[in-house]
């Protein structure tokens, strides 16, 4: 058994291409990227179980694993090649914003070889910078950017060439431009040339695919220095010790979460929006249809929850099920995974426990509809690793990968993929009288359509200074309106509680619609 | 059912649109919100409803997934350039 790394649906644009249509389900699996539908893989030896983040532009897919070199799927050959990532670092996250991708997280893969994947002790990481793509103005998108660690200066000389040897950098090929910035990182023996890397350099002139000049000499000569250079870059508050957590989109601004802060880049201006968490999961980032961005954020307890962005600040609207999320599992808040069922938003939160809550659930969801405001917490019988959404016939649907090799399509049928779903509700606790007033609970009707089947319960407080400890049974519904009487033995109390539930049975036909209760106030007691 | 005496009264719960609510206190909780709610969709106007379900997407994945006849290719060329200042490198495909 396997975690699905990621997953993405993929649905061809028949503008731009004359052979037929290609819509395809992609997850990323064991040491592959596999076709969910035709069951086939592409032999990529993927060497990283990494999460795997796909991203959908230019009509093919971005495959990203923080391991090795990005690849996308060429729709003509149906299989994997660097076409439009010649030159790009590798990242954990990826966007799709207008005209351009974003890559946070980012490392370069070794310094001078771009086929080799990364080395630990020769990488070049990159936690709060984003790097992007150039706009595509020819058949391979480029990337405006460079690296390697062949660079050669002269003292007192602005030339910046490459040393011989083999040579996989070319500036020219890559779009640098005039302007772009050339960083020193180190030189050949380790040690770090402080006077070129203090230094800043903006190139002037690319005179060939590998030479630049720049603007003012540079101080020592080095044959083997380690160097990036680009102008397709943009730091995200690299000095405050938070990293890149996800990308997410809301309206035309490109959104940069953190751990604690939330950034938004509008195309030429970064700005933070005052007092948001970020995320701690790029999976829970997700939009509902009236401009609102969703996500979960995972830190200090008081502040662990769901948030909605809506444009101009971010608040926590999770609170009415605080004693829920206060109940996970602290290493799963990087791995909620969030999709759309309808008008309901569905986070994945994993197993909880909240002994004084009385909460024990195992694969929670928390589930939002935005239409009604509404939350539930419910448990499913599987472990949800990644999600997508993929058109079908003109419908899209979600799709979730699972931590044991399943795609599932989700809102379909009456089960979880065969496992009987029990539903339950507990009212909150109703004091009719007010709780200083001890009732006689006479009858009880249920009231709903096609119910028949479903049991009720009930728990009485305040009788009137302890209460019940379990679920009292009042039977099944046996028509759209059904009576029940309480037991003799049990039906005194200030307050009463119910649970309507069934154990998976019936169809997903029934309403739930009404509880009426008869009581009889008999006295009234100062405590 | 009962006939109800001048001292039998009726108390309705007919709206469960908002669902879950545990953060107020039991006196403080809304007409319409709940405890516990599982499984249940607040779609149906002031009722509460089963939620739909999940199914596989054809079979599970597995290790021994056969590997499709494309298999994605690499190919770098490299050419060496001098020291001077002008390069007489050929291009290189990365």
């Amino acid at each position: 058994m396997s975690n699905i790394l990621g997953l993405v649906g993929f649905n061809e644009n028949l503008d731009q291409d004359v052979n037929p249509i290609v819509n395809k389900l992609f997850a990323a699996y064991g040491n592959d990227i596999v076709d969910v539908t035709a069951g086939t893989g592409y032999g990529l030896n993927l060497n990283s179980s990494n999460k795997v983040e796909f991203e959908v532009f230019l009509n093919t897919v971005f495959f990203q694993n923080f391991s090795q070199r990005p690849k996308t799927y060429d729709t003509n050959l149906n299989k994997w090649t660097t076409k439009h990532v010649g030159r790009t670092p590798i990242a954990k996250y990826i966007k799709k914003h207008k005209s351009r991708i974003y890559l946070g997280w980012c490392g370069f893969t070794g310094p001078q070889a771009p086929t080799n994947d990364i080395s630990t002790a020769a990488r070049t990481l990159f936690p709060s910078y984003v790097f992007y793509s150039d706009l595509r103005t020819s058949n391979e998108l480029t990337w405006g950017i460079e690296w390697g660690n062949n660079g050669k200066t002269e003292a007192g000389n602005t030339r910046f060439n490459l040393a011989a040897g083999a040579i996989t950098q070319d500036f020219v090929a890559r779009n640098i431009k005039v302007g772009d910035r050339l960083f020193f990182t180190d030189i050949g023996s380790g040690a770090t040339p402080s006077a070129l890397v203090d230094g800043r350099y903006f190139v002037t002139k690319i005179p060939s695919s590998y030479e630049l000049i720049v603007d003012k000499p540079f101080p020592v000569t080095v044959s083997n220095a380690s160097y990036w250079v680009s102008g397709n870059f943009f730091p995200v508050g690299a000095d405050d010790g938070d990293f890149i957590t996800g990308f997410g989109e809301n309206s035309d601004t490109l959104l940069i979460f953190k751990l604690f802060s939330l950034l938004f880049y509008t195309g030429s201006q970064l700005k933070q929006v005052k007092g948001a968490p970020g995320t701690s999961s790029q999976r829970s980032v997700i939009n509902d249809r009236k401009g609102n961005t969703y996500y979960f954020h995972g830190s200090d307890l008081g502040i662990t929850g769901i948030y909605r962005y809506n444009g101009v600040s971010s608040v926590k609207v999770s609170r009415a099920i605080d004693p829920f999320i206060q109940g996970m599992v602290t290493s799963n808040y990087d791995d909620v995974v969030a999709w759309e069922d309808g008008d309901e938003l569905r986070f994945f939160i994993g197993d909880l426990t909240n002994n004084n809550e009385d909460i024990s659930m195992t694969n929670a969801v928390a589930s939002l509809n935005t239409t009604t405001g509404a939350w539930d917490v419910s448990p499913i019988a599987d472990v949800i690793t990644a999600s997508t959404k993929w058109v079908v016939s003109n419908v899209k649907n979600s799709y979730c990968g699972t931590s044991d090799d399943e795609i599932l399509k989700m809102a379909s049928g009456n089960s979880h993929n065969g496992t009987a779903i029990p539903a339950v509700v507990e009212t909150g606790i109703k004091y009719p009288s007010g709780s200083h007033i001890q009732n006689e609970f006479l009858y009880v009707h249920g009231i709903g359509k096609n119910c028949r089947g479903l049991r009720l319960s009930y728990k009485l407080w305040n009788k009137p200074e302890d209460y019940d400890d379990r679920w009292w049974p009042l039977g099944e519904m046996r028509e759209d309106l059904t009576e029940f009487e309480p037991t003799v033995k049990n039906r005194h109390g200030a307050g009463i509680q119910f649970r309507i539930e069934e154990d998976g049975s019936l169809e997903n036909d029934w309403i739930f619609e009404k509880i009426l209760f008869f009581y009889r106030p008999d006295r009234s007691r100062l405590l | 059912m009962a006939d109800i005496d001048d001292k039998t009264k009726v108390s309705e719960i007919t709206d469960f649109s908002k669902l879950i609510q545990r953060k107020s206190s039991r006196f403080q909780q809304g007409p319409d919100e709940v405890n516990v709610a599982e499984n249940v969709s607040s779609d149906p106007i002031g009722g509460f409803g089963k939620k739909l379900g999940y199914a596989q997407q054809n079979s599970d994945l597995t290790s021994t997934t056969t590997t499709s006849t494309s298999t994605s290719t690499t190919t770098t060329s490299t050419s060496t350039s001098t020291s001077s200042s002008t390069s007489t490198s050929t291009s290189t495909t990365a």
